[in-house]
């Protein structure tokens, strides 16, 4: 993986409990579902991408004593900020203003780096105000020029950009639309009128679209209110004001009517509420299919090639991501960012909740599966001798197929109690590189995490087991032997783990055209972890307990998870 | 009248013990307090004094002190003005279904316990002008109760029960009114009054909704009211990846092409899902689409943590399976109230501001041809001829491109997906008119019309596009010509080299595919529709498909009409004999509709009797004033228009759904959290065809509140 070598992921297994209890959803997957116990991780399985994560990533929940990762955890947002200007918006300007940034932080559209407000003024002939006014992109200079805009001041540039088409137009303000939408349909009721006296029957659609085809917005816009419109007519604008009875809605005058006869009624009753009509026209939302439009695309196209076409992350990186073409782009407001808390899923209490402060960082809860889940770390076990000064660096890039090779698996224990380890790996690595993998002392116990100078003052604690002995040489000399761990510290103990790396094209019979994919040669071990130890019941004190504690009852606890270590990536010989 | 507060009370007291429809469990009483002024009570009085005699009508004046708000509120349709109608005689308590009343009186306040009723909402302000006479049918026995007269008593279990009551109101339902011709006028549009006429404060708050769409490829989210979503979300394997695996930053493995996995279809790591679930694992699937909620929610929506209910778009024909999939995630992991779930076809329909016409959604996998009459689906074919197809062809058409210049020399390359598509979405195009091909327009040899040739014209220098490939190694361009962007539309989507018979059913080239939905919709349907042929989804967009479909479309039309039968065999030539002698027919006719009076001055020829459906119709001049009064009050005539082939565009379904949520419409298929986590999918109970006249009243009252109490659900076009 992208990451350098070696590395650890721990995986949560909110992706077995999931999938577990629903069996029959699963019946159209192709491997059969052996038994979960039996069923090792596979760290290959597209899915496994979903559920392992860095240690650092992890929470940890001290009620439901389980790992917690992102999936399983309830995020609520606690405040709002612009990760340009740190301005904290409150949750109300959020809800009116949308999640962008309202001040003059804003993003290339082509390259995304941030922009700058530049002047355009003339030198030679200064203005008051500073001159025209400019954003930019200091590394593509791009600049919004190429789009035809200029801003008179060099503040609230998003209420001037929000007024600006490109092209240095001004679009109408909500307002302003609403306004020209009832002059049109004023005229169209005059001229329906006419015609009705005039008798002529012509249809009376004559469109004039003064040659503009509306934007996406705009035709929103239309349509919305079309639909409201019709929405209303059904029913009088405001029924609690008894003098603004609409007396040309059927509906209220059919009301009316049943007020003085109640005979009346029951045949109204059964009449289907008439059915609003659909658009007429480009005011109303409607807008025809126009081959003009498509051939001017072409041409467009045509004419200025490749270059003028927008990629398509740079589209969808725009609020409207329809656009073709970079006549069309807008600067891009920074999106805002939250600081959330987050609460484990099952039981709801917080995890994670940091300071309000927005440029604070850090967090007033913060319960890490750092500090409850040991940490397993791997390195290769040099055959180099120790004492040569400089280290030599191992290339965990170039593991040597059919080669065994001795790395240390390191355990350190951030519990106040000591644990016992197991350790289980599939002997052969999953995948089409199949290595062969041995852990030479599976089971073993580590330290707790005492204070360190508890080790220094008491001593009644085992002494730690040098399993090093001197060679011939004079240097200590490495005595791997199954069933002994390696080293130990005060609370950690670091095992052998014996890897033969598989061959990358299989020796015999194998299909020449078969090439590798993107890392199949990483070699990647998943290992099970088991621990047992004994911990005071009660989870709030633990680690106060220790010291104090003989009269704090102990339970027994174990806990276990999936973890998978990347080695290294095999080369052929 | 000069009882006073307590004599009232008294009445009140009496009313209280005979409210048999209480039992009934239906009614709701909501009782606004505080701001409204007294009642009369002289109201009270005169109802006590009438209550002996069921149904009576009572005539009250009521004095300038009482606001019509006083008596009437947001359920007591107010519309009607400051009248209170009917209520049953107590023989149809059962079916009686009175809508929440809203009283207030500081009298009522003080006959009952303090405190023992809850405003449940805001009292509204009704600035109306005050009445001063008003109509009050006043209702045997249980109609005081139903004001809310017998609310305020000392009963806290009844306020409980009520109260819980008013928040599952319905609208009566059609039913209920019909069969009893008695019962109270509930009257129909109250619900839509009282949404789209008033805020109602209390409800603001719970029918926020985010109105999501999710496709094959992608899954748009955003809120309601708001023109384009507020994120598009792709599903490529940069998504993929584990946590803190940062290679696509890095420059080095972003110069690189990447390869297919094997056994991979073309883009298969670029889809959410496939409509064939067999080689589809669903955990995946959730996986990946879960991921994705979360940047959407915690990247683009920034929402506080009141949970929100989801209006989501998806396509009318979704697997189960995968469906309870998207649900499980969306509920489980987002905690989202309820569900609501509406067809994208009649949301693009909605979008174009439409309520017919024929949707054509060419998606990724497949192109759907979806006839939708009055917001319904009736209507649908599938072909495979769709994006997926598309980018395959222009993959093919690069690598060969690419190969014609590497020669032999070096191994031949192979273009990725990404490339593929990159140069798709910006440089490919497609030619707007059909070449005069005459396999493309599959005319019978004998009868082909002769169509005016469409000849491109042939441009010299021939204009070419230069496309970069950074990715190849080494980086290269390609100079291709730009008349051979067009093919791969050509190739993929009409199928131009093949003859109709040569293609299975799932395979049929789009004009061909639009023109068979078109045929199999009934005539006044196909009417409708054919003018409103809206073309949508991701591939629309390619420059010149629209307009080369509906010529396409156009095309065919003209040279077949609407015959169902493609060949007549042996009989083609009889067939065709009958065609030309119609056509001559018209020609004759309209010839002779233009001269007319020189044909009847003419008095030697005989005039050939017409049939009678070619005759002129007879004009009615009261016809012609209908018309015009239809003219005049009725829609326009844009609203009318059919029988052409014309096209429409459309915002998208995604527009259509914000449209939808924002003026509160209701689907047929909402779900609750609570049932689906119980039962899910299985849990929809009612049947599949909805009528139309209770969906309209789901349309309805506070939408909020009207799913509460629905005790069973319908998947609709999706069961």
């Amino acid at each position: 993986m992208a990451q350098p070598f070696p590395y650890t992921y721990y995986s949560c297994d909110c992706y077995d409990s999931k999938v577990a209890p629903n069996p029959p959803k699963r019946a159209s997957q192709p491997p059969p579902a052996d038994d979960e116990d039996e069923r090792t991780f596979d760290p290959r399985n597209a899915r496994s991408n979903y559920s392992l994560y860095p240690l650092e990533h992890l929470l940890y929940c001290e009620d439901c004593q389980q790992i917690r990762c992102q999936r399983c955890v309830i995020e609520e947002t606690l405040n709002w900020f612009c990760p340009s200007c740190l301005f904290e918006v409150p949750s109300s300007v959020i809800k009116s203003d949308g999640n962008r940034c309202t001040r003059n932080c804003y993003n290339c559209p082509v390259c995304t780096s941030p922009m700058t407000v530049n002047t355009l003024e003339d030198p030679t002939d200064p203005s008051s105000s500073g001159g025209p006014w400019i954003l930019a992109c200091p590394y593509c200079q791009w600049s919004t020029v190429e789009i035809g805009i200029e801003f008179e001041k060099h503040t609230g540039i998003t209420s001037q950009l929000s007024r600006i088409a490109n092209g240095g137009k001004t679009i109408p303000t909500a307002k302003e639309r609403d306004k020209e939408r009832e002059r049109r349909k004023e005229i169209e009721m005059r001229k329906k009128d006419r015609d009705y006296f005039s008798g002529s029957e012509d249809s009376p659609s004559t469109d004039k679209d003064e040659g503009i085809t509306p934007s996406h917005d705009d035709l929103f816009s239309n349509l919305s209110a079309f639909y409201k419109s019709q929405m209303a007519s059904q029913t009088p604008s405001n029924p609690f004001s008894p003098h603004e009875i609409n007396f040309s809605s059927p509906s209220s005058f059919s009301r009316i009517m049943n007020l003085y006869s109640s005979t009346t009624h029951k045949k109204q009753k059964r009449e289907k509420p008439s059915p609003m009509r659909e658009a007429a026209s480009v005011h109303e939302g409607l807008n025809i299919h126009d081959p003009a439009t498509d051939a001017a695309a072409i041409e467009r196209i045509k004419r200025s090639g490749w270059s003028s076409t927008l990629s398509s992350s740079q589209k969808l990186a725009q609020p409207n991501p329809s656009i073709r073409f970079d006549s069309e782009l807008r600067p891009v407001a920074s999106l805002l960012q939250t600081k959330r808390g987050k609460r484990c899923r099952n039981c709801r209490h917080i995890l994670s909740k940091p300071e309000s402060k927005i440029t604070s960082t850090r967090y007033k809860i913060k319960l890490l599966a750092l500090n409850h889940i040991p940490r397993l770390s791997i390195r290769a076990l040099s055959p180099i001798p120790l004492t040569t000064t400089q280290p030599v660096l191992y290339d965990y890039d170039r593991l040597r197929s059919g080669i065994p090779t001795h790395f240390l698996l390191h355990l350190s224990n951030p519990l106040f109690d000591p644990i016992r380890v197991t350790l289980a790996t599939p002997s052969t690595t999953p995948g089409k590189i199949q290595s062969r993998v041995t852990i030479l002392c599976p089971q073993f116990d580590v330290g707790a995490n005492t204070d360190v100078w508890d080790d220094a003052l008491s001593s009644t604690l085992s002494p730690i087991k040098k399993p090093t002995s001197i060679g011939p040489d004079g240097n200590p000399q490495t005595s791997i032997e199954a069933g002994k761990i390696w080293d130990r510290g005060r609370n950690w103990t670091s095992v052998v783990l014996e890897v033969v790396p598989g061959f990358l094209i299989q020796p015999l019979g194998s299909k020449e055209e078969e090439e590798l994919e993107e890392d199949e040669d990483v070699l990647e071990i998943p290992i099970f972890v088991r621990l047992e130890f004994e911990a005071d019941v009660n989870a709030e004190e633990r680690g106060l307990g220790d010291s104090r504690g003989t009269e704090g009852k102990r339970e027994k606890r174990e806990e276990a998870f999936w973890t998978v270590v990347g080695v290294g990536r095999i080369v052929g010989n | 009248m000069a009882c006073g507060k307590r004599s009232g009370r008294r009445a009140l007291s009496l009313l209280r013990r005979k409210a048999p429809w209480r039992r009934a469990g239906r009614a709701g009483v909501e009782l606004f307090g505080e701001e409204l002024g007294a009642v009369d009570p002289r109201v009270a009085a005169a109802s006590m004094s009438r209550m002996s005699r069921p149904s009576r009508r009572v005539s009250i004046a009521i004095g300038r002190r009482l606001p019509c708000g006083g008596l009437s509120g947001a359920g007591f349709d107010l519309r009607q003005g400051p009248t209170l109608t009917s209520a049953p005689p107590s023989s149809s308590a059962a079916e009686f279904h009175p809508p929440h009343a809203t009283v207030h009186a500081d009298d009522f306040r003080e006959a009952g316990n303090r405190g023992d009723w809850l405003p449940t909402s805001p009292t509204q302000h009704f600035p109306g002008r005050e009445p001063s006479l008003c109509v009050v049918e006043i209702p045997s026995p249980c109609a005081p109760s139903w004001l809310g007269f017998g609310m305020a008593s000392s009963e806290r279990k009844l306020s409980t029960s009520l109260s819980r009551s008013v928040r599952g109101t319905t609208p009566a339902r059609l039913q209920d009114l019909a069969s009893t011709p008695e019962s109270p006028r509930t009257p129909l549009l109250r619900s839509t009054s009282s949404l789209f006429g008033s805020p109602g404060g209390g409800f603001r708050t719970e029918d926020e909704y985010l109105v999501l769409e999710i496709g094959s490829r992608f899954v748009r989210g955003g809120f309601p009211g708001e023109s384009g979503p507020r994120c598009t979300l792709p599903f490529g394997p940069d998504e993929q990846r584990r946590v803190r695996d940062y290679r696509q930053w890095d420059p080095a493995y972003s110069q690189r092409r990447r390869k297919r996995k094997r056994g991979h279809e073309w883009g298969q790591e670029y889809e959410l899902y496939r409509q064939d679930l067999s080689q589809v694992d669903l955990g995946l699937v959730a996986d990946r689409f879960e991921r994705a909620m979360r940047e959407a929610y915690n990247k683009y929506f920034l929402l506080d943590p009141k949970p929100r209910r989801i209006l989501l778009a998806l396509p009318p024909r979704m697997p189960h399976a995968l469906m309870s999939t998207v649900l499980e995630v969306l509920f489980g992991n987002f905690q989202a109230p309820s569900i609501m779930l509406m067809s994208s076809p009649v949301l693009s329909t909605v979008a174009a501001g439409l309520r017919s016409g024929l949707v054509v959604d060419i998606g990724w996998a497949e192109t759907t041809v979806t006839g939708v009459c009055e917001y319904r689906e009736v209507h649908e074919r599938r072909t495979v001829r769709a994006g997926k197809l598309l980018s395959e062809e222009m993959a093919k058409l690069l690598n060969a491109e690419l190969n014609e210049d590497f020669a032999e020399r070096a191994p031949k390359t192979e273009v990725s997906f990404e490339e593929a598509e990159e140069v798709l979405t910006r440089v490919g195009w497609c030619k707007s008119r059909p070449k005069s091909n005459r396999r493309t327009l599959y005319f019978p040899a004998r009868t082909s019309p002769v169509l005016e040739e469409f000849e491109d014209a042939v441009e010299s220098p021939e204009p070419v596009i230069t496309i970069p490939f950074p990715r190849s190694t080494p980086p290269t361009e390609l100079t291709i010509p730009f008349a051979s962007l067009a093919k791969p539309a050509e190739n993929a989507l009409f199928a131009p080299d093949m003859a109709l018979n040569e293609l299975d059913d799932h395979e049929l080239p789009l004009h061909h595919l639009i023109y068979r939905a078109l045929l199999s919709l009934p005539v006044d349907v196909r009417r409708l529709c054919m003018s409103r042929i809206i073309i949508t989804g991701g591939v629309s967009n390619l420059p010149g498909l629209k307009t080369r479909i509906l010529a396409e479309l156009d095309a065919l039309v003209q040279s077949r009409g609407w015959d169902p039968v493609r060949s007549y065999g042996s009989a083609s030539a009889r067939h065709e004999a009958k065609l030309r002698q119609q056509r001559e027919d018209l020609e004759l006719r309209r010839e002779e509709g233009e001269d007319k009076i020189s044909g009847s001055l003419d008095p030697d020829i005989e005039p050939l009797p017409v049939a009678a459906g070619l005759q002129d119709p007879v004009i009615d001049p009261i016809d012609t004033k209908l018309a015009h009064l239809a003219l005049k009050n009725g829609p326009p005539a844009a609203c009318f228009v059919g029988g052409t082939i014309r096209g429409v565009e459309t915002l998208g379904a995604w527009a259509g759904a914000s449209l939808v949520a924002q003026l509160r419409i209701k689907g047929i298929v909402e779900m609750e959290r609570e049932k689906f986590l119980q039962h899910g999918l299985m849990g929809a109970s009612r049947e599949k065809e909805v009528s139309v006249v209770p969906q309209r009243q789901s349309m309805g009252p506070g939408v909020g509140r009207g799913a509460g109490e629905r005790a069973s659900w319908t998947l609709g076009v999706w069961a």
